[in-house]
């Protein structure tokens, strides 16, 4: 997969996410890069309230495992959508997050 | 706007924070720097907007929409480029703020119009019934706004239908009786195709007496039932209709078309559950008078007679039969169909050829038909023969029958007797 990300010429309407099919190409999915930033800076207070959550003392390792394990996919998902936006900002925010997440991992 | 700025934004929304949110859109010489990002990006103020309502960030989506790109944004463009966004989220509380957002009876109407057109419906909130009442706006009011007025033309009947379905599923049966009068959907052919049989599943006490109303004005009528393709399925909710909503005083006065529309549906258990509902609040008398008045009656008698002959009900059975009797013993003038087909007539004689009375219908037929045309449509000689029994002489009959077969056992059975 190429993670480039490739500049067409513009078209006369907005393009919403959706599927998207160029001619008789094979139509494949498109999704906007605001809406991406957008569902990313929700995700992001989301990962923050569960970082909130990994500090209480009374958790349990099994549940932090669960959280850590959700919020890691979480992330997962959004490194491959945000790959779309060049700029790094959103990736740095990523790594932070990612890092803060694994220092709560318990100890096996 | 960079797209650090935009990142800020996001963040700011993210985290509702409208000093976040003012530092994202400071330090720029425009005073629209959301517009700025619109035209620059080819997105819509309204997504920032949406991303609002979906964060539940209330601080950011009121500061944001108070700015000057979407407070002098003219109606026309806030509602056709960027309303739609708050619509996809489907939240009351952005809904309500916009529509407050111009508080003015035009563009009331504007909002209305946008908002009922059909894409731009499906993503409104469902409760947007209620936020409309509470802004002041309840439903019986609604009429004073042209916007509504339109769904008098059939074109926007689809759009109250759409609305009266949405009143329907949050059971604002008020509301939608509202509408439903208002807008007079009830002339309308295809209303109770649009409204999926709604009326009929919610149907409470206050739109059963509405209805009664609508029915007895002549402003709902019976017919309109037929548009819905009634099934079997359906007929459940015929039979709701006929003993919830049509009255005594309303079956008195309807009852021919009630009737009629039962014959003419020719469903058995439709006909069945009809005839069963009109009996338990009418009279036998007037039944059998509805029935004789009614259009076509023998016909529409003879159509039904012989889809209620298995399993039905006594009393319906003997409620047609004396109609059909009456009907004959009156001599009444009525016109058939000339152009009853031979295996109508078949029918029409099969179900009750044994039947003494069978001989009573056999002369009302050829005493209305010419005896050629009638002889000829007739395949079975035991009509001819019951014909002669009943004293129609057979030289009348013989020159009229096509079919040497049933010619010649005519004459041999007649001949030197009767001829």
């Amino acid at each position: 997969m190429s993670t480039e990300t490739k500049i067409l010429p513009g078209m006369p309407k907005r393009v919403e996410t959706g599927p998207i099919q160029f001619g008789e190409d094979w139509p494949g999915s498109f999704e906007r890069g605001d809406n991406v930033a957008g569902g990313f800076s929700i995700a992001v207070m989301a990962l923050h309230q569960a970082i909130t959550t990994l500090n209480k003392e009374t958790l349990s390792d099994s549940a932090k495992e669960t959280i850590i394990g959700m919020a890691m996919m979480m992330i997962n998902d959004y490194e491959g959508r945000l790959q779309c936006l060049s700029d790094a900002f959103w990736r740095k925010d990523l790594a932070e997050l990612k890092a803060k997440l694994l220092l709560h991992k318990p100890v096996s | 706007m960079s797209d650090r700025h935009n990142k800020l934004l996001f963040d700011a929304i993210g985290y509702n924070s409208l000093e976040m949110t003012k530092k994202s859109l400071c330090g720029h010489d425009t005073t629209d720097p959301l517009l700025l990002t619109y035209e620059r990006k080819g997105g819509h103020v309204g997504s920032y907007l949406s991303f609002c309502v979906k964060a539940e960030a209330w601080i950011v989506f009121d500061y944001l929409i108070s700015l000057p790109c979407i407070k002098h944004m003219t109606p026309e463009v806030f509602y056709k480029e960027h309303a739609i966004w708050l619509f996809h989220a489907r939240s009351d509380r952005a809904i309500e703020t916009v529509f407050l957002l111009e508080k003015s009876p035009l563009n009331i109407e504007m909002f209305y119009n946008y908002l009922f057109d059909a894409e731009v419906f499906q993503r409104a909130s469902a409760n947007l019934v209620t936020v409309l009442s509470k802004l002041g706006y309840p439903s019986h009011e609604w009429h004073k706004h042209k916007w509504l007025k339109n769904f008098k033309r059939p074109t926007h009947s689809s759009q109250s239908a759409r609305l009266i379905n949405v009143c329907f599923y949050y059971k604002q049966y008020d509301d939608a009786l509202n509408i439903m009068m208002l807008s007079k959907i009830m002339r309308d052919k295809n209303f109770t195709k649009m409204c999926e049989h709604n009326i009929f599943s919610f149907a409470n006490k206050t739109l059963c007496d509405q209805m009664q109303l609508a029915f007895k004005s002549g402003e709902l009528k019976l017919d309109y039932l037929d548009a819905a393709k009634l099934s079997e399925r359906d007929s459940k909710q015929v039979l709701y209709f006929l003993q919830n909503v049509i009255s005594y005083q309303e079956l008195e006065y309807n009852i021919n078309d009630l009737t009629a529309y039962a014959c003419h549906r020719l469903d058995k258990k439709l006909l069945h559950e009809a005839f069963t509902a009109i009996l338990t609040k009418v009279s036998y008398k007037i039944v059998i008078n509805s029935l004789i008045n009614m259009r076509d009656p023998l016909l529409k008698i003879n159509n039904a007679l012989p889809y209620l002959s298995d399993n039905m009900e006594d009393r319906v059975y003997c409620l047609l039969y004396d109609a059909q009797q009456t009907l004959y013993n009156k001599q009444v003038k009525i016109r058939l169909h000339p152009k009853l087909s031979a295996l109508e007539v078949d029918s029409i004689f099969n179900w009750q050829h044994s039947d003494p009375q069978f001989t009573a219908l056999l002369r009302y037929f050829y005493h209305h038909y010419a005896p050629s045309v009638f002889v000829n449509k007739i395949s079975d000689i035991r009509y001819i023969k019951t014909l002669i029994h009943i004293g129609v002489s057979p030289m009348d009959i013989i020159p009229y029958i096509n079919n040497k077969e049933n010619c010649a056992e005519i004459l041999s059975t007649y001949n030197g007797s009767t001829v």
